[in-house]
């Protein structure tokens, strides 16, 4: 072996060796990331996430974030109001995870937009609401345990009143009957105490029912007729 | 040797984890189509398990259902609710002799039908089993406590009137006393009552039954919420005469034969049905919630988002993609994930509404604000949803079914629905929100769609 080619076959080793190292510190970077897909409407966004901007990105577009980490995002286009998401906890062992972010129009010209992107817009408030439904839900698991028919009360979902339109808010609907309402109270948090909830976690608005009719038509088991 | 035990035992852990399981086969034949022997399904349909028919023959002599008390059974959903609960009420007439439809008719009497409330006493059927505060035995699934509550109506009758309701050709006297036996018999026996003065027995058999002066009768001093209560639903008796009077299945009246697609092999999970409140036809209610439970996968499916052509395709049942091909052309990319198009192929593949829109929530939300055939309005509360209700604002739109356990993930649903490109018709969270009156706003609250029927 001549010199030159002992040279040349130690240079190819060490190149070697480096093309492997890059690859493996790649693939070591790479999987400690993952691919944050930011499906949006409308369709040209401004993205920012934790504080570094993204300008004219369009819905779809990844972003390699790591795993694990919270997330600070703004979305924004000029017409439409901001969408703000804090603390955003990025999957540990996901490679790709997909976000629907639709955002509300606030001038004419941001509803001419949506207007022109009405298949696209459908998309993103189809699946944006969704994976609300399911987030809420596994937020708030007492909603799982609802409606909840008790002898003097019914405890469902509903519409929140102090801020309705805030995204996640819901109130608790507690159902009561004329005459037993005390009873209703008491029983209400007697069933949330005994699950494991709280009761002053939550917003509750208390709604009156006649007790005839909710059980005429099905639950008369409690009393005895005779014709004379 | 020692060589070989270590290959042999190699191969037999190499088959153990390389063969595939029940489950991943289920899913395989799922996703590709393919029609396959399912014994779990099998149990559950009807007749029941085993291919178990009945034996008995139940009728009641004479008996002639006056019109208003058919009228109230048909508006209860009964046969449609019965044919979703025979299989149990044949698996405790198979293990105890007792005719399947006086455990339909207690049922009816006890927890108004409801899946999820024992037959022997009302109470919530939660799993487990217990004793109810009357010392009625709760099965802790339907299955259980038909045999048990079958159990305690033959231990009742046998004890206040010595009747064996398991033997042959049952006289309507000898039915009736077995209902009021297990309807505080004694008491009515030791005032000298027969079941004729039972309003639990005789409520509507004819039309000297229906209203008329009944008067309380309480053993124990008096119940609170009894001056509350009316006792307007049809009888033990009445309920038997109206299953056993026809066909079964032949009557036109009912949502039973309104059914084209469903096998009722399929039509297992509970359909709450709540007909409390006076608008809606609870009937046809019922046939959209038997369809829409039918189309859809009952546990929530994810499915990686794709705008191919086809997806969704292999991961919607099969029967779905087969009914949006009957329905609807070819619209975009993805359609069996489509939301719109989920609640259009219900609506029509049901017979309830051939004209639904076939897709845009925006169209679809137009049209059912501007048809008869609608009643919508937007839900305070869980409380105010039936089950068949169509919740929809622009973008988004899914179906209240009432609530239901999925077999694959042994979670609660309330609602079935889908996501353009990334879900088929599934489990879906139920949520209520917003206030926003625009439209166009995420923030918007759903509307209720709820059929009232008439002709559009």
């Amino acid at each position: 072996m001549t010199i030159g080619t002992k040279w040349l076959t130690i240079a190819t080793i060490a190149l070697l060796a480096l093309f492997f190292a890059v690859w493996i510190g790649y693939a070591m970077w790479s999987h400690s990331k993952t691919s944050l897909i930011i499906h949006t409407s409308p369709m040209n966004v401004d993205v920012t996430i934790n504080g570094k901007k993204y300008s004219g990105k369009k819905s779809g577009s990844s972003y390699q974030v790591p795993q694990g980490a919270t997330l600070s995002i703004i979305i924004h286009r000029d017409g439409f109001v901001d969408r703000h998401i804090d603390d955003y906890s990025v999957p540990e062992n996901e490679q790709e995870v997909h976000m629907h972010v639709p955002l509300d129009p606030q001038t004419n010209k941001a509803r001419a937009v949506l207007e022109k992107e009405a298949d696209h817009r459908e998309d993103i408030l189809n699946n944006w609401s969704s994976d609300l439904a399911e987030h809420i839900e596994q937020d708030n698991p007492i909603l799982t345990e609802l409606p909840y028919h008790g002898t003097y009360v019914v405890v469902s979902q509903g519409i929140s009143v102090q801020n309705p339109a805030a995204e996640g808010r819901f109130a608790l609907y507690i159902d009561l009957y004329e005459g037993y309402e005390e009873l209703g109270k008491e029983e209400a948090a007697a069933f949330m105490r005994g699950k494991g909830y709280n009761p002053e976690d939550y917003e509750i608005i208390y709604t009156a029912s006649k007790y005839e009719g909710r059980y005429e038509e099905f639950d008369d088991r409690y009393i005895d007729t005779v014709q004379p | 040797m020692k060589t070989a035990i270590i290959t042999l035992m190699s191969l037999v852990l190499a088959l153990v984890i390389l063969a595939p399981t029940a489950s991943a086969n289920t899913i395989f034949y799922e996703n590709n189509n393919i029609l396959y022997y399912n014994p779990e399904d099998t149990q559950r349909c009807v007749p029941g398990s085993s291919g178990y028919r009945s034996r008995t023959s139940v009728s009641i002599s004479g008996a002639n259902l006056p019109p208003q008390t058919r009228a109230k059974l048909v508006t209860m959903s009964v046969k449609t609710k019965v044919a979703q609960n025979k299989s149990s009420y044949l698996l405790a007439e198979q293990q105890t002799g007792v005719p399947w439809v006086m455990l339909a008719a207690l049922h009816f009497r006890e927890g108004g039908l409801d899946r999820t409330k024992s037959i022997a006493d009302g109470e919530p059927i939660t799993g487990k089993s217990y004793l109810s505060m009357d010392g009625a035995p709760i099965g802790a699934n339907l299955d259980d406590d038909a045999v048990f509550a079958a159990r305690h109506f033959i231990n009742m009758a046998k004890m206040v009137y010595e009747i064996d309701v398991t033997k042959a050709d049952l006289s309507t006297a000898e039915i009736g006393r077995a209902f009021l036996a297990y309807n505080r018999g004694f008491l009515y026996k030791s005032r000298g009552l027969d079941y004729t003065s039972s309003g639990y027995v005789m409520q509507g058999i004819d039309a000297r039954h229906i209203g008329g002066p009944w008067i309380f009768l309480d053993p124990f001093g008096g119940h609170k919420k009894a001056k509350y209560l009316t006792n307007g639903n049809p009888g033990a008796l009445a309920v038997i005469a109206y299953l056993t009077s026809d066909k079964w299945g032949n009557d036109t009246s009912d949502a039973t034969t309104m059914m084209p697609i469903i096998d009722e092999c399929t039509v297992t999970n509970d359909s709450r049905g709540d007909s409390s409140t006076d608008d809606g036809n609870s009937a046809i209610q019922g046939n959209i919630v038997a369809t829409a439970k039918n189309l859809a996968w009952p546990h929530r499916v994810q499915i990686r988002r794709s705008t191919a052509p086809r997806h969704g395709a292999s991961a919607a049942k099969s029967i779905y993609v087969a009914e949006v091909n009957k329905f609807t052309k070819h619209f975009h990319d993805a359609e069996y994930t489509d939301c719109g198009i989920f609640i259009a192929t219900i609506m029509r593949s049901s017979g309830v509404d051939p004209k639904y829109p076939a897709r845009g929530t925006s169209i679809q939300l137009n049209y059912v604000r501007n048809s008869p055939l609608y009643k919508t309005f937007v839900a305070k509360s869980e409380s105010e949803l039936r089950p068949g209700d169509i919740l929809i604002r622009p973008g988004h739109t899914y179906m209240y079914v009432g609530e239901y356990t999925a077999p694959a993930d042994g979670k609660k649903y309330k609602a079935v629905g889908a996501s353009w490109h990334t879900r088929p018709p599934s489990g879906h969270s139920l949520y209520l929100s917003g206030n926003s009156s625009d439209d166009i706003s995420s923030s918007s609250p759903f509307t209720v769609a709820r059929f009232i029927g008439g002709s559009s």
